[in-house]
């Protein structure tokens, strides 16, 4: 297997350029993240000068964007693994394993699934980070119109949507689709144990921004752990209550503040929650 | 090796992936002669009958090959490269198998002429299914050129 700390000439990847040129910069990617923490802390005029912030901070993005890659394709790897050989157990030996032998390998399979789509997630993070955005007048109406449609088809929860006339605004259509799709599958999700689950979404334009929210009237949340909402792999309830890796939020908040706006959410306990999003509207 | 026996070529250096793909290649009643390398350079070595396989009179044409992109000294787009611009080898089905869902990597394989480009699923169900899946489509469905 391949280490990821072999030592090579320190090869800052640039994404876009070849591909050889990549696979050198991930191979090194940790090794400079640390080379890269070790310049901020001990060269302080660095530090001081604003050219040199910059310069680091274009290598700390290009050194996050290696680090993906090698989450992409090197930890997936072993996992596989992992999950290979306990599949096998399963499929060809399950026999000679009693029922507690069986449930543990089962648990092997699954976690090495989930951890499958945490590193997705991460990926999935970081590919918003590196995304070049096209800004253009998106149709909100069929935006979240559609989005309700098809997550309408995919689930079993009756739920009322309630889509009041929304505004369009600029931004990148694609992105913003993300953000929408997360909120609503979460208000369906922690709201499918309601009497009548019901979401309604709407719009409230100022003089610099739209304000779009989603409600829901499902188990909602305690306020005080609010911070933790937006953060990777934070959750709220247990996997067991309502399923999900807490990725979802993480990557709305981050599309939302690449576009300088705002997301917060305010929530009652078993009574509902409120997810707000603003997006400027002077935003080329 | 008798060239006209093997079937697929896989390109694979971690040799437990190899194994998981070999064994699930070889789960299903099809028998195929399946030819496992490890390394880049031999891969090509054993594609166009260089180095150590240079006794070889024709060309290696595997009816498919099963390619991992991140492989030791030559890359899988390299060897992707190198098929897809020989004559005597550029219609070969090439199968690029690798854990990267990098859109950079699937635009460059396409770009190079890949058959098909799969990211290998970590539950080992759905990989097992993936590989007899592709062996059927590629081996029995598909109609290929005469080489």
């Amino acid at each position: 297997m391949k280490n990821i700390f072999e030592s090579k000439e320190v090869t800052a990847a640039i994404p876009g350029e070849n591909s050889a040129t990549i696979h050198e910069g991930r191979d090194c990617a940790i090794k400079n993240l640390l080379t890269a923490e070790a310049t901020l802390v001990n060269d302080s005029e660095l530090l001081l000068s604003e050219k040199g912030k910059k310069n680091e901070a274009l290598l700390l993005e290009k050194e996050i964007a290696d680090l993906s890659f090698a989450v992409s394709h090197d930890l997936k790897a072993p996992l596989r693994i992992i999950s290979g050989y306990a599949g096998i157990i399963q499929a060809d030996y399950s026999g000679a394993l009693d029922t507690e032998g069986n449930r543990l390998l089962a648990l092997i399979v699954e976690n090495a699934s989930v951890m499958s789509t945490m590193l997705d997630a991460i990926v999935g993070l970081s590919r918003v980070t590196q995304q070049e955005y096209v800004m253009q007048m998106a149709d909100m109406n069929s935006l979240f119109n559609k989005i309700s449609e098809e997550h309408k088809n995919s689930t079993t929860t009756e739920t009322t949507m309630r889509i009041s006339n929304l505004a369009s605004v600029i931004c990148d259509v694609n992105a913003i689709r993300t953000v929408a799709g997360n909120l609503l599958s979460n208000a369906i999700k922690f709201s499918a144990n309601a009497t009548q689950p019901t979401i309604e979404i709407g719009s409230e334009t100022g003089n610099e921004e739209v304000v779009y929210f989603v409600r829901d009237n499902g188990t909602g949340f305690d306020m005080k752990y609010s911070s933790k909402l937006f953060r990777l792999f934070q959750r709220l309830h247990s996997k067991s209550e309502y399923p999900g890796i807490g990725a979802g939020l993480a990557v709305a908040a981050k599309i939302i503040h690449k576009h300088g706006g705002k997301i917060w959410a305010e929530s009652v306990e078993n009574k509902g929650t409120t997810f707000y999003f603003s997006l400027p509207i002077n935003n080329q | 090796m008798d060239n006209s026996r093997v079937e697929i070529l896989l390109i694979e250096d971690n040799p437990y992936e190899a194994e998981l793909a070999l064994r699930s290649l070889k789960k299903n009643n099809i028998a195929n002669t399946i030819v496992h390398i490890d390394d880049g350079a031999e891969a090509l070595d054993y594609i166009f009958c260089r180095g150590k396989y240079a006794g070889n009179t024709t060309i290696h044409s595997p009816k498919l090959i099963l390619l991992d992109l991140n492989l030791p000294k030559v890359d899988g787009l390299e060897i992707l490269k190198q098929i897809k611009s020989d004559d005597k080898t550029c219609m070969i089905p090439v199968v690029v198998l690798t854990s990267s869902k990098e859109e950079r990597d699937i635009v460059d394989s396409y770009r190079l002429g890949v058959n098909s480009y799969i990211v290998k699923p970590v539950n080992f169900e759905s990989f097992s299914k993936a590989m007899s899946d592709l062996k059927m489509y590629w081996l029995v469905l598909n109609q290929w050129p005469p080489l």
